[in-house]
């Protein structure tokens, strides 16, 4: 079991491998630590996940779980579990993620602590185009579809707005996101007041960062992995950059090259995290700072330490949402922040 | 042939002039100072050598290619600069911080072997910074971050040094250890330096050539014992200055309006 959970870990840190050849030097210690970062973070994972397959309305044992994964006859629990919880704790996981590692993106891209993947108002943009859906009494595919095309727009928005006279600087680009977000969130409060009845309730949850009506899709799985592996393949590009555009040019880094792929990274993932499941709030800015306080700033680490643990703390939220305050359900972005508020405290307090 | 060589080169910063025609040759073995007086361009200009501005007029070649023409990553294994300042927002520690420097001489795909973290280490030794390398940057000092940036560059090892005010938030002992090593370092790969001063007397001590902005029309450059003069300095400054010989060398000393 050790052995199999550190090849995992190996493959998502790919500069462990090489170094780790050499023991008994100093970077080999450096790797340990990033070791028990990855296998705690796996172990967690995979234990969250037979949980969200586990708990919920209907009680479901080890041996019935096995029984409805291997079996998948027409059962109440073969239901329950293939139909209904294991796309939604999946989609849990790839929503988290996304949020992570778009936040720990966005944060470099501006250069600023303070950014998470809705800050240029991909999420304003979304929200008012889902708002819109709702208020016209559209469903199911309408929201997911519109959501998509919503942050797209505002994307290209944001994008093209900033551009300017070419010059293309994180405080210009931070700038026109946040206005533009303050823009699509006075649309948003508009579309709110003059709606009313149960169809308030349910755009209240959308805003909130809802689980209920997430479906699976391939394509959703198909940009996360693709935007990982890329983000991987910039990596340490991502490391100069932090230090400034002019040290990143110094060291043969293009800055507008890679904050290009670092934009558009960044906005598909936050697009389809929204198109997943609405506002989550708090992973995509919290997340990537719990991994710098553990680990540092090496994007290389940073990056698929933070899809790990953003997809872990979700899949978690999304866990304690439904069974909390059973029948009822929460919006997950409410759990979310619960969970991640004492916990990154800690992390601060223990730093400083 | 020439490392570094401007060929009426007229450049500018929102609308202001920094120089205009400029002609100048930076060759294997030199070390040239800029003096200036404040917002004379010093920076832009360096800035331009380095191929981090466009130029109005006028070409730039570094080792007889244009510069522009030069891969961006090719170039910076050859060409370094010390930027004015550094700023770290994100925590880092300061082995990871030195690291960034051997990035132009790593394939995307690659990792940092064990012999680069042996040069990042020997940077840190050479800057006297070797007990601090688990620290985070953000509690060391102003000097401490400039030994760290020179640290950086000599990861980086470039042939041509461009150099901001290197001596910035350096106490004596580190402005004269530091400087006399990167003048060795660019003697070892067989380069030159190129850098902006404010201490004339340093520029005596250590550069071979001098580049005095005095006006964009007016740049004096030239071997160090010809340009470097009390008569050009106070036109240079707009302000009294006298030389005094003495037996380790010519030094300046500010007189008084």
């Amino acid at each position: 079991m050790q052995k199999k959970r550190n090849e995992k870990n190996e493959g998502f840190a790919p500069n462990n491998r090489v170094m780790n050849k050499k023991p008994g030097s100093i970077s080999a210690v450096f790797v340990s630590k990033h070791i028990v970062l990855f296998a705690v973070l796996t172990f967690s994972i995979i234990g969250i996940f037979i949980a969200s397959l586990l708990i919920g309305s209907v009680d479901i044992s080890a041996k019935q779980l096995l029984h409805a994964l291997w079996v998948q006859d027409d059962s109440l629990v073969s239901n329950v579990v293939l139909e209904l919880r294991l796309p939604r704790t999946v989609v849990g996981f790839m929503v988290g993620a996304m949020l992570a590692l778009a936040g720990a993106l966005m944060q470099v891209l501006l250069r600023n602590p303070l950014a998470e993947p809705y800050i240029l108002g991909i999420s304003g943009g979304a929200s008012v185009a889902v708002l819109t859906t709702m208020l016209l009494g559209l469903s199911g595919f309408w929201i997911s579809g519109s959501a998509f095309i919503g942050a797209m727009i505002s994307m290209l928005l944001v994008f093209g707005l900033a551009h300017g006279k070419g010059d293309w600087s994180p405080v210009r680009l931070l700038l026109t996101g946040i206005v533009i977000a303050a823009g699509w969130g006075a649309l948003i409060s508009l579309i709110l007041s003059i709606t009313q009845g149960p169809q308030l309730r349910s755009m209240l949850f959308w805003l909130m960062g809802d689980l209920s009506y997430a479906t699976y899709s391939n394509w959703s799985l198909l940009t996360l992995i693709g935007c990982l592996l890329v983000s991987l393949v910039i990596a340490r590009s991502l490391n100069v950059l932090a230090r400034g555009e002019m040290q990143a040019a110094t060291l043969g880094v293009s800055p507008k090259r890679v904050r290009y792929i670092v934009y558009f990274l960044s906005s598909m993932l936050a697009a389809s995290a929204v198109t997943l499941a609405g506002n989550v709030g708090f992973v995509g800015l919290i997340v990537p700072h719990m991994i710098r306080l553990m680990i540092g700033s090496d994007h290389r680490v940073l990056l698929p330490a933070s899809f790990m643990l953003g997809g872990g703390l979700v899949m978690l939220a999304d866990c304690l949402a439904r069974t909390v305050i059973a029948p009822q359900q929460l919006p997950v972005g409410v759990l979310t922040a619960i969970i991640g508020i004492p916990v990154f405290l800690v992390l601060l307090r223990r730093q400083l | 042939m020439s490392l570094l060589e401007a060929k009426s080169l007229t450049i500018s910063i929102a609308g202001i002039p920094v120089c205009n025609g400029l002609n100048v040759k930076i060759q294997r073995g030199e070390c040239w100072g800029i003096l200036g007086s404040n917002g004379a361009g010093k920076t832009t200009l360096l800035h331009t050598f380095a191929g981090l501005r466009p130029t109005d007029k006028g070409q730039i070649y570094f080792s007889d290619k244009l510069l522009g023409e030069w891969p961006r990553k090719l170039l910076s294994q050859k060409l370094g600069l010390l930027l004015q300042d550094s700023n770290d927002i994100f925590p880092s520690t300061v082995l990871d911080t030195v690291m960034i420097g051997r990035h132009p001489h790593l394939k995307f795909w690659e990792v940092e072997s064990q012999g680069d973290f042996e040069l990042g280490r020997k940077a840190l030794a050479d800057v006297s910074l070797e007990d601090a390398q688990d620290r985070q940057v953000n509690t060391l000092s102003g000097g401490e971050r400039r030994r760290l940036a020179i640290a950086t560059l000599l990861v980086q090892n470039p042939e041509l040094f461009l150099l901001d005010e290197p001596t910035n938030h350096l106490d004596m002992r580190y402005q004269i250890t530091l400087l006399e090593m990167l003048v060795r370092r660019a003697d070892v790969r067989d380069g030159a330096l190129c850098m902006v001063l404010h201490d004339a007397n340093l520029a005596t001590r250590y550069c071979s050539h001098i580049m005095l902005m005095i006006s964009p029309d007016d740049i004096v450059s030239g071997r160090v014992d010809e340009v470097l003069t009390d008569e050009n300095l106070a036109r240079l400054y707009q302000f009294p200055i006298k030389a005094i010989e003495t037996n380790e060398g010519r030094i300046f000393l500010p007189g008084s309006l």
